[in-house]
């Protein structure tokens, strides 16, 4: 008895200190109240709308903690307060303790791997945009190695899937496409420009300027996979149960486009071609073809569509829009809001015009060291740019360049378009010449 | 008779692996996924050797420890002759 009353009289002190410490308005028991750590969340983000990170980072944290003790220490619950916590990580650029968290994140996932695959898969996915995220960043002079984690954690989702649901299971297609984007990052990684890559070249008294890319065994290896993960992907759905030759016909389409992305033109007109023909072959008429084909997208597309009519409506009318992700990867646009870096102010934007030309010139066929600026198309005008800065008119140009375009379409062969419009909305921390100036 | 040396001729055939004799050795693909769940000293690598004697290339593929042990070796034992 006399030791139970010394239990409480030291117990109560500690307690009490501990709510002071902490600063928080509730008691200490109160991490037992399962609202609580949702209750953190919340305030959390509105810390991470103020540009609070810091404090944003303990709320996250301390809702990390309540997680725990409420739903267990492998519980899935603490996946939603773990990735805000790693967001406001990243913002704050501590890299080493976001490194922590994704390895605690991991682990956490492959523990709920044995008890709902499902589960595992939804987790494997958000760990996957936040390391897309954390690969974005400029600023973070590991980036690649973020892609690489993500490319990788796609890989063992795969196996895992192949494990479980076999190895033709239609759950594997947003995956391999997932590999297959990762490896188009990868790839883009040799557009970025330095100053000893800009090249002049005269021939026949044409004179050209552009930048040489670096051309390595990476670049061949990634065609490879991309090229054989697309044909396994086009495989499984040609086999599945929803309108297979639909989807197995705009599988195709993403395999022209691959061809496309890596100089291979006569081979991706020739699957255009095919795609077309399976299209008709199955009752898609020859207008709404031509429709559909006459509103080109920028390559490569980040969602890989199974029906035509979701892929009508992602078309959109008006301006094709182009966001930039981010200066790491040049030339790709932002895979999904998800991993935007919202938190960074959007530079600008540009209203481009030109005219797409049905495939490039003749001379650019050949294995060339040099990519021309302009490829593919011809005519860029600049209409607006916001905010108005006539020293942001050849970046924009030069940006341009760097994009691949689906080629317009008619009855399944290439045709010039003139006067398409683009809206390109530059990359957040995208270094431009009036920000340098300043 | 006949029918036992016919069966002893069946037993001592080795027949060849169908398919393309390209796909002897993992594709790039294939590489990738595996090293994606491996630990780093159990990954492979894939890549086109010229073997002594010929000029022909073929892609051989090997653990990534056994490559760096073997450069290893040879370059101390070009060391070993140099010296």
């Amino acid at each position: 008895m006399l030791r139970l009353l010394i239990l409480i009289v030291l117990s109560f002190p500690a307690s009490s200190a501990l709510t002071q410490e902490t600063g928080s308005a509730l008691p200490y028991s109160s991490v037992y109240e399962h609202e609580r750590s949702e209750q953190l969340i919340a305030r959390g983000l509105l810390q991470m709308e103020a540009e609070d990170y810091r404090t944003a980072e303990k709320t996250f944290l301390e809702a990390v903690q309540v997680a725990k003790v409420n739903y267990g220490l492998r519980a899935p619950q603490q996946r939603t307060a773990l990735e805000h916590l790693i967001e406001a990580l990243l913002a704050q650029q501590k890299w080493q303790l976001a490194d922590d968290q994704l390895s605690y994140f991991e682990w956490l996932n492959d523990e709920i791997y044995l008890r709902d695959f499902y589960d595992y898969l939804r987790g494997t996915k958000q760990l996957s945009e936040l390391l897309y995220r954390a690969s974005a960043d400029a600023e973070n002079s590991n980036s690649t190695r973020y892609l690489i984690l993500a490319k990788n954690l796609s890989w063992r989702a795969i196996s895992a899937i192949e494990a479980t649901l076999g190895e033709a299971d239609p759950e594997l297609v947003p995956w391999l496409y997932d590999v297959v984007l990762a490896h188009y990052y990868q790839v883009s990684l040799v557009k970025r420009r330095s100053l000893l890559n800009e090249v002049a070249l005269k021939e026949n008294s044409a004179e050209y300027q552009g930048w040489t890319l670096a051309k390595s065994e990476s670049l061949r290896i990634s065609y490879r996979i991309g090229r054989d993960l697309l044909s396994r992907i086009q495989q499984i759905l040609s086999a599945g149960p929803d309108s297979p030759t639909e989807a197995s016909a705009l599988a195709v389409i993403y395999q022209a486009d691959w061809e496309l992305l890596f100089g291979h033109e006569a081979i991706a007109m020739t699957l255009y071609g095919e795609a077309n023909r399976q299209l008709s072959s199955i009752g898609a008429l020859s207008e709404r073809l031509n429709q559909l084909f006459g509103r080109p997208r920028v390559l490569p597309d980040p969602v890989l569509y199974t029906s035509l009519n979701r892929l009508e409506a992602a078309l959109a009318q008006g301006p094709i829009q182009f966001r930039a992700w981010t200066p790491n990867y040049p030339g790709a646009q932002l895979p999904s809001a998800k991993v935007s870096l919202a938190d960074r102010p959007q530079p600008s934007s540009a209203l481009v015009e030109f005219t797409l030309l049905p495939a490039p010139p003749i001379a650019l066929m050949g294995n060339r060291r040099i990519i021309k600026l302009g490829f593919g198309l011809r005519n860029v005008d600049v209409l607006e740019i916001t905010p108005q800065a006539s020293a942001l008119d050849n970046e924009v140009r030069y940006q341009m360049s760097l994009l691949q375009l689906r080629p317009a379409l008619k009855d399944g062969s290439p045709v010039e378009m003139d006067g398409l419009q683009l809206r390109y909305h530059f990359a957040p921390q995208q270094e431009l010449p009036n920000n340098r100036e300043s | 008779m006949p029918l036992f040396v016919l069966l002893g001729w069946q037993s001592c055939t080795v027949s060849p692996p169908k398919g393309d004799s390209a796909r002897l050795t993992p594709t790039d693909a294939e590489v990738e996924q595996y090293n994606a769940r491996v630990a780093p000293e159990d990954r492979i690598v894939c890549r086109h050797e010229k073997p002594v004697g010929t000029y022909i290339a073929k892609r051989v593929c090997r653990l990534q420890v056994d490559v760096d042990a073997t450069s290893s070796l040879h370059r101390q034992q070009l060391r070993r002759v140099l010296n």
